[in-house]
């Protein structure tokens, strides 16, 4: 009694501000559902329908003169507009088969950063036929198996379709931006890396401590009151693999493999304490490696998940705050795109995503995807107000303006346990600022 | 190895440290809790011990001691706020013999958008601020007695604290599982427990600071000297041979006026309170009184200890309460309701809770309340977290601090008494309670040649007369090794039951002499229980070193 007095008359508490939370991870789930033997076409299909859907739609506006015909229809010197889902034929792009080839290839050496060679071509199939694609226009560095294009050319002598322009998806539409009066934040951080020796965990602390409030004095509470949700969008936990051996594991190896989602747990209980808190899986969590990966089971978190603040989330994760429309990756998608085309910034990356309307178009090609057969869940049908990607290299955020008004807030978010930055965005304006951590007294 | 055994060492003296300011602290705070400078000064002070505890070893090289703001908080249950105040105002005070560790956060000069939190040492703290742009925030955010090569060294012992809270049992509300002590509340945020939700930060304020107030108990307890003498009392409390204990006797005879004189004030409760408490503390008693002798020492250990030190504090006011005018009382009793209005809240809501959870064994709350909760009690006596002991070695050496520390804290009591109570009762509670104290002194050191003088002083306050009321009193406390622990006890209001609860505490021994008289039956089993709650709350406090008390616990 006595010490609450002291303390509610000392020092004022701030009331932590609250919005209105909505997961739209729905479509991201896969409930209950087996292998029976689909095959990944079906996503192809289902991804080409949509699109296909949506570009027709548009060429009548982008090209009214031309006629879309299929691939089987091409005819020789005749402008035209086809459609279709890209494959991008390299060279350096690891086989499975490889392995078992008895003969020496020539094949060059693949370079560390990831497969791009000179000699990559582009092909464009629908569900009947497929064409090589040439032309300056196309450059193939730029693109990756899965997008859906329309493409407007002419079949050459050769049997190749000479690209004279393009048409991407382009951007989604955006539902209205809705007005804040007043600021509120939503904290992004990624790759904590707990278990990796990477790890700092004061540094992590010291983030805990200031996004509950323990840091910091009366101006910096206030603001981090307004903190109202906290994304961790995946790489909590690094598990050691040198303890699975495919071996019953003695007690010694279970405590390795446990001990750091533990310490994440007692983390994470501090912050769902205090504020909400999404927590997103990760490549290196303890989750499925197929995207969509399923929300992180809650027994791994005991302490945690028993807060009605604590939400266990899909990646890809999407969700509505307080009318704003948020989606992210933990990463993934734009790290494939990453090994298999080129960009200057992976904020580049993350908005080509965005303009071909497919989260993640590499899968199921080179990124581990569920087989969906009726649908192709990385399709975006809306175009989000903050789009996040994390476990990346370095922060990196842009607004974006689309062509009929839309505003998008693209954020890169850095491994936390390599930078010690997490990303605040203000819901008011979109802004965004990074927030540094640093526990090392040489820096 | 040498390192390790360094820790431990350190380990060891820290807590032993801090046991003992626990309980300079925690009696204070009872004088003070209405003032947040006196509550930092206090703490100070405690830092101050610390210091001094350390230095005197001579090797405060050597050990290797860090408090940062957040283990301090946790520790002594105030506010990170407060925390890092009160560690501030320490740098002030004796910044010379320590490392500094400051927390800085505010925007960053050079890079547009890059809001920077992070640690300086004091050396480095003005470069480090330059960085700034303008204004940034400065705190202390440890203090220690050389920094370490890895900062996460810092982080360990926040760690291993929070890995203690965190590992009660889910039912149990701690400061980590509602952030309580955070600048930041949060209403909405709600935690289920086995299935039920219950608001996380609602109440935990409150409860916190009674906690504070328990937390002596265990401290105390470490005196052997007072063993016997403990142990006379406890078995005096169940055969209800009051009398025959010399001591006892002669404290009676001491505080009998005064104690019939508050009995007579509030006769109606006490009829039907004692009847309660008689039921209630029979089955209590029997469950933790298993190994028979060794027991009884225990609960007369425990029982003194628990009451003196949370009683001790208030003791003084108390006392001249009890032996004065009706005006000083009344004025007394005042004060106290306006204080234990609070505390009954609170107890309400803890209650609430703790009925809710199905998992009761598992529970630190050591219920000694009736009403309907007879049974619970006995299952939470009779399986509790195995206590943990700490060795003797560690009582006969904070024994002999801790008579430093008492002597202190009388002296600390009576300043403080005038500041809590600004009426004319100061003069008179001033002469009164050391009269008193003198006399029940006197007759202390007659009956037991064991009892030290302070020890006894702070005994005899506790003596003095009381009314005859029992009530229930929540009491959380936060033992050393950081879990909190709850537990309900009964206590002998003055008065409603709405009495403070510190009065009311001060009054159980002697109450229990003079309800031997009055209301032979129920007294003892009054005083047994305490020594009973005592018990497990003193070997939940303790480190687990002792396999034999833990043993016990379990035959119980």
């Amino acid at each position: 009694m006595d010490g609450a007095t002291i303390e509610d008359g000392e020092m004022k508490l701030f009331e932590r501000k609250q919005a209105i939370y909505k997961s739209l991870d729905e479509k991201y789930l896969v409930h209950g559902q087996r292998y029976k033997g689909q095959q990944y076409s079906q996503i192809y299909f289902a991804r080409l329908h949509h699109l296909r859907n949506l570009l027709h739609s548009l060429v009548t506006k982008w090209k009214p003169h031309l006629e879309v015909i299929t691939v089987l229809g091409l005819e020789e010197s005749r402008e035209c507009v086809i459609v279709g889902t890209i494959y991008k034929h390299m060279k350096l792009k690891p086989c499975i088969l490889d392995e078992y080839s008895k003969e020496r290839t020539a094949v060059p050496l693949v370079k560390p950063h990831n497969f791009l060679h000179p000699d990559d071509q582009l092909i464009l199939e629908d569900e009947i036929g497929r064409v090589k694609l040439r032309g300056s226009l196309l450059n193939p560095t730029d693109f990756v198996t899965g997008i859906g294009l329309a493409l407007h050319g002419m079949k050459t002598i050769e049997g190749d379709f000479l690209v004279q322009d393009l048409l991407e998806a382009g951007f989604p539409p955006q539902t209205k931006l809705p007005r804040l009066g007043e600021d509120k934040y939503v904290v992004f951080v990624s790759g904590l890396n707990v278990g990796s020796n990477i790890f700092n965990p004061l540094q992590f602390q010291l983030f805990v401590d200031h996004v509950t409030g323990h840091l910091g004095g009366d101006n910096e509470q206030k603001m981090t009151s307004q903190i109202v949700r906290v994304v961790i969008a995946g790489n909590s936990v690094i598990i050691p693999h040198s303890v699975l051996n495919g071996q019953a594991l003695t007690p010694e190896d279970q405590r390795k493999l446990t001990e750091p989602i533990k310490e994440v747990d007692i983390l994470l209980t501090q912050l769902a304490a205090a504020v909400p808190l999404d927590i997103m899986p990760g490549p290196t969590d303890p989750a499925n490696s197929f995207l969509p990966q399923q929300p992180l089971h809650r027994c791994l978190f005991p302490g945690a998940s028993s807060y009605n603040t604590f939400f266990s989330c899909t990646n890809p994760h999407q969700f509505e705050l307080d009318g704003f429309q948020f989606l992210g990756t933990s990463g993934q998608n734009i790290d494939d795109l990453d090994k298999y085309s080129s960009a200057q910034t992976k904020l580049e990356f993350v908005e080509r995503t965005l303009r071909w309307r497919h989260l993640a178009p590499t899968a199921p090609n080179t990124l581990g995807c569920y087989p969906f057969t009726e649908k192709d869940p990385f399709f975006i049908e809306n175009c989000p107000n903050v789009y996040f990607v994390g476990n990346q290299d370095k922060y990196e955020t842009v607004l974006l303006h689309g062509p009929e008004e839309q505003q998008v807030r693209l954020v890169c978010i850095p491994r936390f346990s390599e930078s010690g930055v997490a990303v605040m965005l203000n819901l008011r304006d979109l802004n965004c600022h990074a927030l540094n951590f640093s526990a090392d007294l040489d820096s | 190895m040498l390192a390790v055994e360094a820790l431990e060492i350190l380990g060891q003296i820290q807590v032993l440290v801090i046991d003992k300011l626990q309980v300079v602290r925690i009696s204070w705070s009872l004088f003070l809790f209405q003032s947040p400078y006196l509550l930092a000064e206090i703490a100070c002070f405690t830092m101050d011990r610390l210091i001094h505890l350390f230095f005197p070893l001579g090797q405060i090289n050597l050990l290797r001691f860090q408090v940062s703001y957040k283990w301090l908080s946790r520790k002594f249950s105030v506010s990170s706020n407060q925390a890092k105040k009160l560690l501030r105002e320490f740098v002030d005070k004796h910044g010379n013999n320590l490392e500094v560790l400051y927390s800085l956060s505010g925007w960053l000069k050079n890079s547009s958008g890059t809001y920077c939190i992070r640690l300086a040492s004091g050396k480095k703290l003005e470069e480090v601020m330059k960085e700034f742009d303008g204004t940034c925030s400065v705190e202390v955010y440890s203090i220690q007695s050389c920094l370490p090569r890895d900062l996460a060294v810092l982080w360990n012992a926040e760690f291993v604290q929070a890995e203690e809270l965190f590992n009660q049992p889910s039912t149990v509300e701690n400061c980590l599982r509602n952030n309580r002590f955070g600048g930041i509340s949060n209403c909405f945020v709600k935690r289920a427990v086995n299935g039920q939700s219950a608001a996380v930060s609602s109440t935990s304020q409150l409860k916190d600071n009674v906690g504070i107030v328990q937390t002596k108990a265990s401290n105390v307890t470490k005196d052997e000297n007072l063993q016997p003498q403990q142990e006379n009392r406890g078995q005096f409390g169940v055969k209800e041979e009051l009398k025959s204990s010399s001591t006892v006797g002669s404290i009676d005879k001491t505080n009998q006026n005064v104690g019939e004189y508050t009995k007579k004030t509030h006769p109606v409760k006490e009829s039907s309170n004692p009847l309660q408490a008689k039921r209630k503390g029979i089955p209590n008693e029997k469950t933790s009184t298993g190994p028979g002798g060794s027991l009884a020492t225990l609960w007369g250990r425990a029982s003194v200890k628990s009451k003196p030190s949370s009683m001790a504090s208030r003791s003084t006011c108390d006392i001249a309460i009890a032996a004065n005018t009706a005006d000083a009382q009344i004025c007394a009793e005042e004060a106290a309701d306006a204080e234990s209005s609070d505390e009954e809240g609170y107890k309400l809501c803890y209650k609430r809770e703790s009925n809710g959870s199905s998992t009761r064994k598992r529970q630190f709350i050591i219920n000694y309340s009736d009403e309907e909760d007879d049974d619970d009690n006995v299952v939470s006596l009779a399986s509790p977290i195995p206590p943990k002991e700490k060795s003797f070695s560690d009582t006969m050496q904070s024994a002999e601090n801790l008579n430093v520390e008492k002597e202190i804290l009388c002296t600390n009591k009576l300043e403080r008494e005038t500041l809590v109570n600004k009426q004319d009762i100061d003069d008179k509670s001033h002469g009164l309670s050391s009269e008193k104290s003198s006399i029940a002194n006197a007759s202390f050191q007659k009956a037991e040649n064991n009892f030290q003088n302070d020890l006894a002083s702070a005994n005899g306050k506790d003596t003095a007369p009381m009314a005859s009321k029992r009530k229930k009193v929540v009491k959380t406390r936060i033992d050393e090794r950081g879990r909190e622990v709850t537990e309900v006890v009964w206590d002998e209001p003055v008065c409603s039951k709405d009495a403070d609860k510190d009065k009311t505490t001060n009054d159980a021994r002697p109450t229990a002499a003079i309800k031997e008289q009055a209301t032979a039956s129920n007294a003892p089993p009054n005083t047994g229980i305490k020594g009973g709650t005592k018990k497990p709350l003193k070997g939940g406090g303790k480190d687990t070193k002792q396999g034999k008390i833990l043993s016990f616990f379990k035959k119980i």
